[in-house]
């Protein structure tokens, strides 16, 4: 869908780490602000490598930048839901890190807000797995962690 | 194909930083998150900027920080920082949590807050100290050294010991086991004075739920037991209460407040009491004390009712009224002074509430407690449709609390079963002075129905031997 952008104004182009090269318009590139300071510098020969971005994200991200201002303005939350509906927890981190790292408008927000549904009742061990977050507490540290939040919840009825 | 520009490669450790190291308009806010992220191995979550994994922490419901403060040195590190919760300030994902103290075991104080999100329930650390010692706080000094000694083990200096001892008497000292008073501010609680052992104390502990701990504050200028607290302009106001003298206990009329950004308490002009400065004989007036029975913070100035006290009766007096902009008092106005409800002990509860001046009046009967407002304008009280569903008016110290949670009232009390109630008012049904109190038939229809149309049971856990002390609500 890239290859749609109008290439015949200044189009941008992103080669992604997997070797794909996606046209954009400036407009959808200037909503990356990592690359925003890049694109004044260039032109339509310019092509900017992304090493963190694979083309499955980079895919996604202009579909949402695409997608968004196309959507009436009480269907955008529709779109959002829609946007994240189908991605795993894998896609879900690898798509966070690609924006992360592009910090694109609007979609930080997204994510972040999905991922953070994601984890809200999870236990420890998930976040860590799901990040991968090395545990770099001593066992005595851990502990003592773990007891101030047993503490906290001892003898407390959950009905 | 021309020139290719390469963003920095994802071998080099800093590929965050990048051309664009921060967010617009953020900068001085982000500088310091960024100055870890040269670290990948420091780094909340590995591969993103941790402006980025901050965003999601704080957009984590605040109940579940517990659990994830044991996923890593980073994660408590940003879950105990100031920044997060800056973060969620912007984001507007701050959370309004209800603090409810009970006393449990005779005189054990312990604090529960309640999740409105979850409606969990999470107990709080107790105030250093208190839970350990409870027993010798209750048997007194006389029991302190006999037990010390039993713990001495062979591996203790003795020297140890006594340091300890000392170090405990004096803990001791400044720990509340009863009577200490409550206020919020600056996004802490606060636990005001109360009685050790038989004496009344200055000190001041202070909780943050950033940190779920506490810290001690600067003390009091001088010894209160249940004092009373309130909120003006970002000030702790505190006036009254009782202290132990000569010959018993004292009622206090003097006043001081407190700044949470100094740390530091100043003296206010002492209530008046002019009521009770007008009695008929000088028998009388040394008999019967005066006491400030409650206050509330409302339209910019502390209102404070006021009793002539004789143990144990309360003549109600009105009550006088702290103007903050002339640094003195008034008289109450006497509409809001008569018609003040009276809780049990002669203590005057009240909760404001988007303004909202309301009270709870138990009135005469069981189960028809009322909640009543202040007309402002016509200084009148005006009872607002609808039964309470209060069920225990027992001999506790409190038998019913009243708060100010999510922009509504909600009382807290026990059930019939004992379990700890938050009852929540539903302010379309009536309890908005807006469009209030006439006999609309809408109204009445409404409120005379059953009591769940107005209120609603918001959250409860079991209570067991627990006795509510005192609640507020807090939001960070």
């Amino acid at each position: 869908m890239a290859e749609k952008a109008s290439p015949s104004s200044n189009s941008i182009s992103l080669k992604t780490v997997d070797g794909k090269i996606f046209k954009v318009s400036p407009a959808i590139a200037n909503q990356m602000l990592t690359i925003q300071p890049l694109i004044k510098d260039s032109d339509s020969s310019t092509i900017i490598s992304l090493p963190d971005v694979a083309a499955f994200h980079l895919t996604k991200i202009i579909e949402y930048l695409e997608g968004k201002p196309a959507a009436a303005p009480s269907a955008v939350d529709a779109f959002e839901a829609q946007f994240v509906k189908d991605l795993s927890p894998e896609e879900l981190k690898g798509l966070l890190i690609a924006v992360g790292y592009l910090k694109v408008n609007g979609l930080v927000d997204l994510m972040a807000n999905t991922v953070a549904k994601l984890i809200e009742n999870k236990s420890v061990e998930y976040v860590r797995k799901f990040f991968g977050v090395v545990n770099d507490f001593t066992p005595a540290e851990e502990a003592k962690c773990r007891q101030e939040h047993a503490w906290a919840f001892d003898g407390v009825d959950e009905d | 194909m021309g020139n290719i520009i390469s963003l920095n490669s994802s071998n080099t450790r800093n590929r965050w930083s990048g051309p664009c190291e921060v967010f617009q308009g953020e900068a001085c806010k982000r500088q310091r998150l960024l100055s870890t992220s040269y670290e990948d191995n420091l780094r909340l979550i590995p591969s993103l900027p941790d402006e980025i994994s901050y965003q999601i922490l704080a957009r984590v419901p605040r109940i579940s920080y517990l659990i994830l403060k044991s996923v890593s040195r980073a994660w408590k590190e940003a879950i105990l920082s100031p920044e997060l919760f800056c973060v969620r300030k912007e984001l507007g994902t701050m959370e309004e949590w209800l603090y409810v103290l009970t006393k449990v075991n005779d005189d054990k104080l312990l604090w529960y807050a309640l999740d409105p999100l979850s409606r969990r329930w999470q107990k709080l650390p107790p105030m250093p100290n208190v839970s350990s010692e409870d027993e010798v706080v209750k048997k007194g000094l006389a029991a302190l050294p006999l037990r010390m000694w039993s713990m001495v083990g062979s591996s203790i200096r003795i020297a140890d010991v006594i340091m300890s001892w000392l170090g405990r008497r004096d803990a001791l000292d400044r720990m509340p086991f009863c009577g200490c008073s409550i206020g919020v501010i600056d996004g802490c609680i606060y636990a005001l004075g109360g009685f050790s052992r038989a004496s009344a104390m200055k000190s001041v502990w202070r909780y943050d739920p950033v940190k779920n701990c506490w810290t001690e504050a600067s003390p009091m200028s001088v010894g209160r037991a249940y004092c009373k607290t309130g909120i003006l302009n970002d000030k702790l106001y505190v006036v009254g209460g009782v202290t132990r003298g000569r010959g018993g206990l004292n009622p206090l009329q003097s006043a001081e407040v407190y700044d949470p950004h100094t740390d530091m308490w100043s003296q206010l002009p002492s209530m008046p009491f002019a009521k009770a400065q007008v009695l008929p004989t000088a028998f009388l007036a040394d008999f019967l004390k005066p006491i400030a029975t409650g206050m509330t913070s409302y339209r910019g100035r502390l209102f404070v009712p006021q009793s002539l006290y004789c143990w144990p009766f309360f003549v109600d007096v009105g009550g006088e009224v702290y103007d903050p902009n002339v640094n003195s008092w008034i008289e109450m106005p006497i509409g809001m002074g008569e018609g003040w409800p009276t809780r049990q002990a002669g203590t005057k509860l009240s909760a404001t509430v988007n303004d909202n001046l309301y009270a709870l009046d138990p009135s005469s009967s069981l189960d028809s407690a009322k909640i009543k407002i202040y007309d402002y304008e016509g200084d009148t009280w005006k009872v607002v449709p609808g039964d309470v569903p209060i069920h225990d008016f027992t001999d506790s110290e409190s038998p019913y609390l009243l708060a100010s949670l999510l922009g509504k009232l909600h009382v807290i009390t026990k059930d019939a079963n004992h379990n700890i109630t938050v009852l929540q008012a539903d302010m379309q049904n009536g309890l908005s002075s807006s469009q209030p109190l006439s006999s609309s038939s809408e109204l009445t229809e409404s409120s005379s129905g059953s009591e769940g149309e107005v209120w609603r049971v918001f959250a409860s856990r079991s209570g067991r031997s627990a006795e509510l002390v005192s609640c507020q609500s807090l939001k960070v």
